[in-house]
């Protein structure tokens, strides 16, 4: 036989096959690129969550170290205030005793301590010793005791021992 | 033995296999909730866990970052006001410069120190021993006073004695010198 067209070359995949084909590819390309994207995406979250973890670490040392500072200068603070009221009621303390000293008795010796008090001194008369020195000082301390020794002029060197009773 | 595939009827509608397109159609559906399910799904589902995860974290950062800047300003503030306290607790015991501070109330004899030892496990505490001789007690007060605003931290203690001598007055007191440990 003998044809005057010439012979078409069949195509592999029928137009609509070939339609189908695409479209199924482009679909799954298309959601596999997405996946890709997410996954990439994540890859970012995750290396940043990473940072910000380290970062966190960093900032909770420092918080502490902070922290521990602040604690540490207001317990400086707290004894320096401490030491200077000590200091001034030392020397009101200190004061206030001396005070108590009336003029015609003289002193030769005072030693304060925490819960004493000794005085050495000199007085004109017991009387005077009896009547200006000894109620302030009874006032003050549990334990008053006086020892008088008489001198050569008939004025009289005392030695006073004084205490607070320990609190239990 | 050959086993007869039967043959799919071929059913056309305007020149379109209908079958085949069918089938076309199946196998799309299928690839596309086979994607679906094994990796769009899991994709997004991880996503959104590590999504959340960067959110919380970010959260936490921003309040740490919040937190370290008001520590860093409540220890500046703090510093600043106590600046003075803060170094006098850095400084040695210098007898020579406590002699030069004194000299002003009385003049220093001798420095003894007696014992040094941890106080409250912050601080070093030294005990010295201090003779001095003044010409009056006021002396004293002022001394005690001014030692307030001297550069170490400094304790004066009992015991404290006044003693006559050649018309002056011999002291001695406990002296209470506190450093940073």
């Amino acid at each position: 036989m003998y044809s005057f067209t010439k012979a078409n070359k069949k195509p592999f995949f029928a137009e609509d096959t070939k339609l189908w084909l695409i479209f199924i590819f482009a679909i799954s390309a298309l959601m596999i690129f997405f996946s890709l994207f997410l996954l990439t995406k994540s890859y970012f979250y995750k290396n940043d969550i990473s940072e910000f973890k380290v970062q966190i670490s960093k900032n909770n040392k420092k918080i502490t170290d902070f922290s521990n500072k602040i604690i540490f200068i207001k317990k400086e603070k707290e004894l320096n205030t401490q030491i200077s009221v000590n200091n001034e009621l030392l020397k009101d303390g200190v004061k206030n005793l001396l005070d108590l000293i009336p003029d015609p008795i003289t002193l030769t010796n005072i030693k304060i301590s925490k819960n004493s008090l000794f005085i050495y001194g000199v007085t004109p008369s017991k009387e005077i010793y009896n009547v200006l020195l000894l109620p302030p000082l009874k006032s003050i301390f549990n334990i008053t005791i006086t020892n008088f020794y008489q001198m050569d002029n008939g004025w009289y060197k005392f030695e006073s021992i004084n205490k607070l009773k320990e609190e239990k | 033995m050959k086993i007869k595939i039967p043959k799919i009827p071929k059913i056309e509608m305007f020149g379109i296999d209908v079958i085949k397109n069918m089938l076309f159609f199946i196998l799309f559906i299928f690839i596309f909730l086979f994607l679906l399910g094994v990796i769009v799904a899991p994709s997004i589902k991880n996503f959104k866990i590590i999504k959340k995860e960067y959110f919380t974290t970010k959260f936490k950062l921003d309040n740490s970052e919040k937190e370290l800047n008001m520590k860093t300003l409540e220890y500046q503030k703090l510093f600043k006001e106590n600046k003075r306290t803060i170094f006098a607790f850095k400084r040695e015991f210098d007898k020579e410069n406590f002699k030069n501070f004194s000299s002003k109330y009385m003049k220093i004899i001798d420095i003894k120190e007696k014992k040094s030892e941890i106080y409250e496990n912050k601080f070093i505490k030294k005990t010295f021993i201090i003779t001095a001789i003044l010409s009056t007690p006021t002396n004293f007060y002022k001394f005690v006073k001014a030692s307030q605003n001297y550069k170490n931290i400094i304790k004066i203690y009992f015991p404290i004695v006044f003693k006559a001598k050649n018309g002056n007055i011999k002291l001695v007191y406990k002296l209470e010198h506190f450093k940073k440990r």
